[in-house]
């Protein structure tokens, strides 16, 4: 068991934990009423559940460049640009969770509509995280890092 | 902070969130429209600057309009919010459609 591979497996679980956790926030949004200061702390985590998932695909990208992208391709050009395909639904996550959460937390008590907004940026956003997290899972299934 | 100036703010995010997430399937849309579609070899050896090049400029782009929209606003109204969630839950299938057809 490799660095490398354990980050891989990590990478993988905190991006699958933010794919449901982004799905709270819209949950606890969707009626636009005033945040509680638990809502207001899994809107956060959430947000950062995202981040954090994105910044190790960051991370370890560099390494799979050098260890697994050729092979990946050779062996499987679909899941190679299945990979392509994740980076480009990432940054639409995370940009919308982002936003999403500037939203939530800025929203005054008496703007019920805008909180029901952010919850509509975090639904699209749990939406593609789970069409991420379904290409990251294809693409190690064909190709990973080593033992 | 006046309640006028947190509803300019908190729609500014969203059109933060919105926009820079159209402005990278745009860039990707501009990448894919003058060369097509990368030979594996290309893509194997193409460097991961491009990506932070692209995201980057998406997110700068995404500030930019926020800030302007967070300046010209004053009081949201019910309509355009309305409008920012027909928007928000169309980007699901266009973005994984768009993403899926032109990795």
């Amino acid at each position: 068991m490799t660095l490398l591979r354990i980050l891989t497996s990590a990478h993988g679980f905190i991006g699958v934990l933010a794919t449901a956790a982004l799905l709270h926030p819209a949950i606890l949004m969707r009626k636009g009423r005033p945040l509680s200061r638990g809502a207001k702390y899994s809107i956060a985590l959430s947000t950062l559940f995202a981040v954090a998932a994105f910044a190790m695909g960051i991370l370890i990208y560099e390494d799979y460049r050098s260890h697994v992208k050729r092979v990946l391709f050779s062996v499987n050009p679909t899941a190679g640009y299945f990979f392509e395909t994740k980076e480009h639904l990432a940054f639409v996550v995370v940009s919308l969770a982002v936003g999403g959460a500037v939203c939530a937390f800025a929203a005054p008590n008496k703007a019920p509509q805008l909180r029901r907004a952010a919850a509509a940026a975090y639904l699209t956003a749990s939406l593609l995280a789970t069409v991420v997290g379904c290409l990251g899972t294809y693409v190690t299934a064909v190709h990973s890092f080593a033992e | 902070m006046t309640d006028d100036r947190r509803e300019a703010l908190a729609f500014s995010g969203l059109v933060f969130g919105l926009t820079s997430s159209l402005a990278y399937l745009l860039e990707r849309l501009y990448e894919r429209l003058r060369a097509g579609r990368g030979a594996p070899q290309l893509v194997i050896s193409e460097v991961h600057a491009t990506f932070y090049w692209r995201a980057t400029l998406a997110a700068w782009l995404g500030l930019v309009v926020a800030l302007l929209v967070y300046r010209s606003l004053r009081q949201v109204t019910p309509g355009a919010t309305r409008w920012m969630m027909v928007l928000l839950l169309i980007l699901t299938p266009v973005a994984t459609w768009w993403a899926v057809q032109r990795p």
